[in-house]
């Protein structure tokens, strides 16, 4: 089975939205903690320099509210220290650690990432704990410092507040991707669906359009070009095999008759029973022979250009079997005839050319049987339709057969088939006879030694009594 | 045979093909017809109207006028000539144009002149509203049409549909040699090459039911070695 361009349009498009999501998720929250470390740090040097100017050191009463005021923290995630001379001034969840910046020196020897000249704000690793520190530079009266892990803290609560989001989200998500996935797979099927529509108003009787397909979008400009001139090619290529067919039934018939006529009359005016006569005979059947080889490949040719007669009349075609099992039960003693025929059903049909058809399976059951074996002649009414069935054992049946039955000059077992008459032109022509009907022709070979023939006639082509 | 005796049909061939006209004439002429050719519509239709023809063979594809056209001309005029089409058109459809315009009868090409003849000889009985022939009759073979049986001298046979029609078929030209593709074709129906014996098995069945016992050596029906099979215009004992 064919795969949807629909299907892998929808899933790409899924595919590519769960994409954006996610990487925008990651990337939303990489440079959201970049954004709050650096807005720490700004509001640690905001702290820093308010605490500098203060007149009263001891009360540091400026210094608190930058504290509040500015800083990032607060008391929901804590991890933040005011210090002055070692001791603890303010605080938010950090008690003793004012401690840590007096006994570790080395704390002022990290880089310095300040962007004002009068503060110093560094960063320094202690104890599986980060610590962000901050003073005024040649003046380590008031320090203050933030804990890493209560910035993680911080950041954890917000990716734990969006991801308790998610059930709601992700339906929405989920409902937004698909509208986008529907609008985008229409607006690139339009333009096809436009040209399909036009193509699908085309047919071998009508492979010329009213007015050249036209493209909305630029884009497939050069693709309607290449359909509009294909379609004037297949219209030129239609008409001269039209032309062709009718012009090479006058063409040959005419000589036919002429040949026909003086063979026939040759023969007529031979002395009777006369080795003349006998070779003139011989010469009006290979002529005859020839007519019915051109007709043959006439017909094809008309089945190719689809110029095949539309003429449709009721044919009675229980009748036209029974006469055909009846026949075969007197002129070929030694088979056996297995008939099972629907009565009165008429089929609405090109007369001429489906008798051919029933004839030519007919002919095929018989020629190709065994000796003393069997004939299988059957009409039945089925789900799908009427089902007519030749059946008939064989000897020698191509591995090939189902497969290439229908092909033109195919003809099996060629040691088999010269002792045949035949052009391997037979079944061929029902081929194109069943499709012409809007049947179904299928050859099966069954138990390896039997071959079933059947025709499948749509419901609506059939008239039962 | 009972066919009414008739003073040499006129009949009048439009055909362009002077080759096909050939043949068709001789054999036409052969069977005690007088035929005038013409060669293109115009010619023809100022023919058929300046003289009294009993039947017109006409072609589709004629030079000047078309043969349709020359068919529908005459039809407005009021002219009833049985007009038989010749045409190598063998659609349904081309045959059923042929018949709205008022033909008689159709015969698609190539065709069997044999076929032709008798084709006319059909039509020109009924245009003289001769009564339809009862029996068919050789010196000793007949066939009556109604009871559909077949006496050859004292011997009485029931035909089956099949070898009945064939006899008939053959006795409609006695003398004339048959081959198997004109019976099949006129026997059976089949415009095609079926690639069966059908016709040489139904011809032994005849020959069987009209058999006169063992020793009997003469059938109606002879066959001629590789030409085909006729029934003896005046037949031996």
């Amino acid at each position: 089975m064919n795969k949807s361009l629909r299907l892998r349009l929808f899933w790409i498009i899924m595919l590519l939205t769960s994409v954006v999501v996610l990487s925008n998720r990651y990337f939303a929250q990489y440079r959201a903690k970049v954004d709050v470390y650096n807005e720490l740090h700004q509001d640690m040097q905001k702290t820093v320099l308010a605490c500098s100017h203060e007149n009263d050191p001891t009360s540091l009463g400026l210094c608190k509210r930058a504290f509040f005021k500015n800083y990032l923290f607060n008391r929901y995630s804590g991890g933040a220290t005011l210090c002055h001379n070692g001791e603890v001034v303010e605080e938010f969840g950090l008690t003793q650690d004012c401690i840590l910046l007096s006994t570790h020196p080395d704390f002022w020897t990290e880089k310095d990432i300040s962007t004002d000249p009068q503060v110093q704000l560094v960063t320094h690793a202690l104890e599986d704990q980060v610590w962000h520190v901050a003073r005024m530079r040649g003046n380590d009266s008031i320090q203050l410092m933030a804990s890493e892990s209560a910035i993680q803290k911080l950041l954890n609560k917000l990716w734990q507040m969006r991801d308790n989001q998610l059930p709601l989200f992700f339906p929405i998500l989920f409902v937004m991707a698909l509208i986008m996935a529907a609008i985008l797979i229409r607006s690139i099927l339009n333009p096809l669906n436009a040209l399909k529509k036009s193509l699908e108003n085309l047919s071998p009787e009508k492979s010329k359009l009213e007015k050249p397909i036209q493209s909305v979008y630029r884009e497939f400009e050069p693709f309607v070009k290449v359909y509009n001139d294909l379609l004037q090619r297949l219209d030129a290529s239609f008409t001269k095999a039209k032309r062709f067919s009718a012009d090479a039934a006058h063409e040959l018939r005419t000589p036919f008759t002429i040949l026909r006529g003086q063979a026939e009359e040759l023969v007529a005016d031979a002395p009777v029973g006369s080795s003349l006569q006998i070779r003139l005979r011989g010469m009006a059947d290979e002529i005859d022979r020839l007519i019915g080889m051109s007709e043959k490949l006439l017909l094809l040719s008309r089945a190719d250009a689809h110029a095949m007669d539309n003429s449709r009349t009721e044919w009675e075609l229980s009748q036209f079997m029974n006469e055909l099992a009846d026949e075969s039960t007197s002129y070929h003693p030694n088979l056996t005839i297995r008939k099972s025929i629907a009565p009165g059903v008429t089929w609405c049909c090109n007369r001429g050319l489906a008798q051919q058809l029933i004839h030519n399976l007919y002919s095929n059951a018989l020629k190709y049987n065994r000796p003393h074996g069997w004939l299988g002649i059957s009409l039945q009414h089925t789900d799908s339709g009427l089902e007519v069935r030749f059946e008939n054992p064989s000897q020698h049946i191509p591995l090939d057969l189902s497969e290439k039955a229908f092909d033109r000059f195919y003809r099996g077992d060629q040691a088999r088939a010269k002792s045949i008459e035949g052009m391997g032109l037979g079944l061929s022509i029902c081929k194109e006879i069943v499709d012409f009907h809007q049947c179904l022709l299928v050859l099966e070979v069954t138990g390896m030694s039997t071959v079933a023939v059947r025709l499948t006639i749509p419901h609506k082509h059939i008239m039962t009594a | 045979m009972d066919t009414p005796k008739l003073p040499q049909p006129h009949i009048l061939l439009v055909e362009d093909d002077a080759k096909i006209a050939e043949f068709v004439i001789r054999s036409l002429q052969k069977s005690g017809y007088r035929v005038q050719h013409e060669t293109d519509g115009v010619s023809g239709l100022k023919h058929i109207f300046k003289n009294n023809y009993d039947l017109v063979l006409l072609d589709v594809m004629l030079p000047k006028l078309n043969g349709l056209e020359l068919l529908q001309q005459l039809r407005q005029d009021g002219n009833t000539t049985p007009v038989i089409i010749l045409s190598a058109k063998v659609d349904l459809h081309d045959r059923l144009t042929g018949f709205e315009f008022g033909a008689d009868d159709y015969m698609p090409k190539p065709f069997f002149v044999e076929e032709l003849t008798a084709k006319i000889k059909v039509i020109l009985a009924r245009k003289q509203n001769a009564s339809p022939v009862q029996k068919l009759r050789t010196t000793h073979l007949q066939l009556d049409l109604v009871s559909r049986k077949a006496q050859w001298h004292e011997m009485d046979a029931i035909l089956s549909q099949r070898e009945f029609s064939l006899l008939q078929y053959l006795m409609q030209t006695p003398g004339h040699i048959y081959s198997r593709q004109q019976i099949l074709k006129n026997v059976w129906d089949i415009h095609f090459d079926p690639e069966t014996n059908v016709v040489d098995v139904c011809v032994q069945r005849i020959k069987r039911k009209l058999s006169r016992g063992p020793n009997d050596h003469y059938a109606p029906i002879e066959s001629v070695r590789g030409v085909g099979y006729r029934v003896q215009a005046a037949a031996s004992p």
